[in-house]
């Protein structure tokens, strides 16, 4: 057995391991109720299933978070409507789409503005991976309606979630059509940004342990770059802005200037 | 010659010696008004009487016969008589005014004060002022802002107290000259320093040449009347020498640890002093120092700066040198109480993971203006693989030995939320932790998750300062929705009565329906104080505080509060009690002086000698309840030498409200402690500290004022004496005073002669107009 190979399994092992402590105290042996900080909810719209052109992200993106990060997050998502009862139960959404969809309801509109003003975290995500689809058109219209008089501006590269994890220069999805995201800030913060790069679509799994596309043009490179921007969009909607502290901030700018090009 | 005609006339005038004519009509106002009024009436009558009249010579004599009979008929209205009066000489009056404010306590000499400068030489000279009774009227007064009558034989026990607040010369001269109406004196003595603080100087401190001939032209007007005025200067300038504090300036609060500035202004008189040092106390501890450099004469400031190092109530004092031979001692300390508040809260704020439960909490003490926070959060434990070379992570080492030995005392709360430190820090750093809120009066805040609340070796410093003994079971966090139930404690607690009202307060706390996962606890220390329960588990401890050691502790087992925050406040649009809970958690672990179970208060910090003080004492017990019934007592731990007050009792006046009443006479810094005890235990003590202090500038500036007293003798057409001259150089007039102690009246109106001339002169007049065809 090649070194590498050992190496593989040991650590899968170790990470079988690993993320099966993930939600357990301090005597693994007993099963217990898992505790996850981290539920991707998803919205859903429409009658069909334009909502959902990625059925698996939740758990593919749990995987990720658990493998590589200390927040325990669910591998079930939660599928919601705006109008639901249940919103305010959770403080991340995740909204996709390729085509145009109907205009949510004032109440729907009234709802998620409380949500955004309660502390809510809306990752938009485009499925399609171009500029200017049915799905960029219809978000812009309701966004327009949830925040009136604003518009999505350029999130720039010093921004937090650059650097929520990862240190990160650029953005891709499945796509990089688009060479940044989208945001539109509340004071000191970004409650919402916006991918058209198929952020999803990078991760999601085919019915076995691969990934079901492929990601262009950057190939697998590509794909972990997604991947680690998902890491640290999920890590922006917890910490918020955390990394912008006086102490990491001389740490980061350092790491910046001295990490390989 | 008029006496003989009376005789004449029959009237007896033996015994009188002054001979008047007396109006007795004039007695009222209104006479003089109808007078008037008649006068005018004749004048425009006479004129249209004359004017159709040929002949200037016929209309002078209408005239003229028109105002005799004016003349008469106003006479007889104004009832005129003969006044035989009999008269007594009087003395003419002299007022001696001793200065009697504070500036005369300073040395005249080595061995005496002004003041006792003064008295000798009219001890001395007692002689000249008696013999000056026998010619005038002398009456003593002692003044400071206003004159004030002596005894008449003042000059026998020559004794005066200065302790006026304000020399105030001519603002006394002229209250006792309008006392005076229309009496004259024959002169006035002024025996004073001339350290004037009121119209006097200013007039001596004028600038612009024409404007102080002004004021002292209008000074001489005013002292008209008063004689002549004799100035008496009680002390040498030369030779006085004192250095004064003249004012101290700062702000009304200082912040801890932020720098505090006091601004001492110092005048030295009498020489330069190369480098005087200035220093500043609080308490016995020296905080401050700096010297300055002072020219004679010259007000010079300087500042001192420091950074309090505890929060709370302080006497602070700055303090010049005593030189030899001063003049006053008195000035050359100054006390003044300061409170020192918390700026800012400095909060480590340690998290197990990121969470929606530590997003929240994070988003809360941003907002608030005083908090600095320092975070760490674990974002990766040490069996997640980042994939990644630690050159592409934003993740920054964890500084355990720079926070949990070196940095720990500078924070004013440490919080853990959903976090073991097993695997990242060194059992002796929770060691540190604990000390530090048990001696060192720190904060800590406990709150829960799967990774809090451990039964381990590890957390045991952590177990000896929460309020709970950690569960034994495997697993203490539980997923379950909880049902919340307030605590009589917390009812009343500032942590958990958000809501105001008692019943109000119950009904919010048990309508929080969201939270859901807590840790199970195994009891709760007799010393806790439970807030908050569910009824999930029995203990159902959900949120509760200790006072351990010096510090305060806050327990919360559960790691979904924040869906108070935005599950339940955020669906209706408000986060008001979330916040306003941590605010108040911030505060009363701070010890914020607001939240204390126990405080002595003042409406405020500085008094004037004698006046009323009241003291308020609130006592509560550990759950804020107010203590009924206890016995308490107030006395002074701090005092000016010799004005200690005596230990009092105080009186209940509302269920845990007491009051104290006192007075201080001693000006000076005082420190007073309070004491609850009941059933033989003390229920309750705390500290204020106040100053008496007279509000007067006298001290300030005890320079011998000769020009001004020079300005006033000569202004009142006098001379200025000094101390030991003799007094025989005043020479006052004799301004012939005389009374009236007899009188006798006799009517010149009612008679027949003066009848008779009357009808004789209208008809004189009746005549005249039939013979001239007049209307």
């Amino acid at each position: 057995m090649r070194r590498r190979d050992f190496l593989k399994i040991f650590s899968a092992g170790s990470a079988g391991i690993f993320l099966s402590r993930k939600g357990f105290t301090q005597f693994p042996s007993q099963p217990r109720q898992i505790k996850y900080d981290f539920i991707f909810a998803q919205i859903t719209y429409g009658n069909g299933f334009a909502w959902n052109p990625r059925p698996t992200v939740a758990r593919s993106l749990a995987k990720i978070v658990n493998s590589r990060t200390s927040v325990p997050a669910s591998p079930e998502r939660v599928e919601i409507r705006l109008g639901a009862p249940e919103l305010f139960q959770y403080p991340f959404l995740y909204i996709s789409g390729e085509n145009e969809f109907e205009p949510f309801s004032d109440f729907e509109i009234q709802r998620l503005r409380r949500w955004f003003d309660a502390g809510g975290f809306l990752l938009a995500d485009d499925a399609l991976g171009e500029m200017n689809s049915g799905f960029d058109k219809s978000l812009r219209r309701e966004l327009a309606r949830i925040f009136p008089g604003e518009k999505l501006k350029e999130v720039p590269t010093d921004h937090t979630v650059f650097q929520s994890y990862y240190l990160l220069d650029k953005v891709a999805g499945r796509k990089a059509s688009v060479p940044n995201l989208w945001g539109i800030d509340r004071g000191d913060l970004t409650p919402l940004i916006y991918s058209q790069n198929d952020l999803a679509g990078a991760i999601e799994q085919s019915g076995g342990e691969g990934f079901r596309y492929p990601v262009i043009p950057g190939g697998e490179q590509q794909r972990e770059l997604a991947i680690r921007l998902w890491v640290n969009i999920i890590y922006y909607a917890l910490c918020a802005n955390y990394k912008k502290d006086a102490i990491h901030a001389s740490f980061i700018s350092k790491r910046r200037k001295r990490r390989p090009k | 010659m008029m006496f003989k005609i009376l005789e004449l006339m029959g009237i007896e005038t033996r015994g009188y010696d002054r001979l008047m004519v007396h109006f007795t009509g004039l007695k009222s106002p209104a006479s003089l008004w109808i007078c008037i009024g008649v006068i005018i009436l004749f004048c425009i009558s006479a004129y249209f009487m004359v004017k159709p009249l040929s002949g200037l010579r016929r209309k002078v004599f209408i005239l003229a016969l028109h105002f005799i009979a004016l003349i008469f008929a106003i006479s007889i209205f104004l009832e005129p008589s003969l006044r035989l009066a009999k008269t007594a000489k009087l003395k003419s009056p002299i007022y001696i005014l001793i200065d009697s404010s504070e500036s005369m306590k300073a040395k005249a000499s080595a061995d005496q004060s002004r003041i006792q400068n003064a008295l000798n030489w009219l001890e001395k000279n007692h002689a000249y002022f008696d013999a000056l009774k026998n010619d005038y009227e002398v009456r003593w007064f002692r003044f400071d802002e206003k004159a004030t009558s002596l005894q008449a034989n003042f000059l026998d026990m020559p004794k005066i107290s200065p302790d006026g607040q304000q020399t105030q010369i001519l603002e006394s001269i002229y209250r006792l000259k309008s006392e005076l109406g229309d009496k004259r004196l024959a002169g006035l003595v002024i025996i004073s320093d001339g350290a004037d603080r009121g119209e006097l100087s200013q007039i001596g401190s004028e600038q612009n040449p024409r404007e102080k001939a002004k004021q002292l032209k209008d000074m001489e007007r005013r002292v008209q009347g008063l004689g002549k005025i004799y100035t008496v200067l009680v002390a040498e300038e030369a030779g006085m020498k004192d250095l004064a504090i003249t004012s101290v300036q700062h702000d009304g609060y200082g912040f801890v640890k932020n720098p505090f500035v006091v601004v001492v202004k110092l005048k030295m008189i009498g020489e330069d002093v190369k480098e005087v040092p200035v220093q500043l106390y609080q308490g016995q501890k020296l905080v401050a120092g700096k010297s300055v450099k002072l020219e004679n004469g010259k007000e010079q400031s300087v500042e001192l700066e420091f950074i309090p190092d505890q929060v709370g109530r302080f006497l602070f004092r700055v303090e010049v040198p005593v030189y030899q031979d001063e003049a006053s001692v008195e000035n050359n300390q100054k006390v003044f109480p300061l409170t020192i508040l918390r700026d800012r809260i400095r909060i480590l704020y340690i998290a197990g993971n990121p969470s929606w439960d530590e997003k929240f909490l994070r988003r809360t003490l941003e907002k608030n203006p005083s908090v600095d926070l320092v975070s760490f959060y674990i974002l990766r434990e040490m069996y997640d693989n980042p994939e990644a070379s630690e050159q592409e992570l934003a993740l920054i080492p964890f500084p355990t030995q720079e926070l949990f030995q070196k940095e720990l005392p500078n924070f004013d709360i440490v919080i853990f939320q959903n976090f073991f430190g097993r695997d990242y820090m060194s059992p002796s750093y929770l060691e540190n932790l604990r000390d530090y809120v048990v001696d060192q009066g720190g904060a800590f805040i406990y709150i829960g998750g799967p990774r809090a609340f451990i039964k381990d070796s590890f957390n045991f410093p952590l177990e000896q300062i929460l309020p709970v003994d950690f569960s034994f079971g495997e697993t203490n966090y539980q997923i379950s929705r909880l049902s919340l139930r307030l605590t009589d404690a917390g009812a009343l607690h500032p942590l958990t009565n958000l809501a105001g009202g008692e019943l109000e307060n119950k009904s919010l706390w048990q309508g929080i329906g969201v939270l859901e996962n807590y840790n199970q606890v195994l009891r709760v220390k007799p010393d806790a104080v439970v807030l908050v329960e569910h009824t999930q588990s029995n203990p159902g401890t959900l949120i509760a505080v200790r006072e351990v050691g010096k510090g305060r502790v806050l327990m919360i087992a559960t790691d979904s509060f924040w869906r108070f925050r935005f599950e339940q406040e955020g669906q209706e649009g408000q986060t008001k009690y979330y916040q306003l809970f941590w605010e108040r958690a911030l505060r009363w672990l701070v010890k914020d002086p607001e939240m204390k179970n126990h405080s002595l208060s003042l409406f405020k910090d500085k008094y004037q000698p004698g006046e009323d003080i009241n003291i308020y004492f609130n006592v509560q017990d550990r759950s804020y309840q107010p203590v009924s019934g206890a016995t308490v007592s107030l006395k002074a731990v701090q005092a000016p030498e010799g004005c200690s007050p005596a230990e009092m009792p105080g009186e209940e006046i509302a269920p845990g409200k007491y009051q104290f009443k006192l007075n201080l006479n001693c000006p000076g810094g005082y420190k007073l402690q309070a004491i609850a005890e009941k059933e033989g235990l003390v229920a309750g003590t705390d500290e204020a500290v106040l100053a008496v202090e007279k509000d007067s500038q006298e001290l300030q500036d005890l320079s011998i004022r000769k020009d001004l007293m020079e300005l006033l003798a000569r202004a009142g057409d006098g001379e200025l004496l000094k101390i030991p001259d003799s007094p025989a150089k005043m020479k006052f007039p004799d301004i012939n005073l005389e009374e009236i102690i007899g009188a006798k009246d006799i009517p010149v109106w009612n008679n027949w002669l003066t009848l008779t001339i009357f009808v004789l002169l209208f008809g004189i007049f009746w005549a005249v107009r039939r013979y001239y065809s007049l209307s």
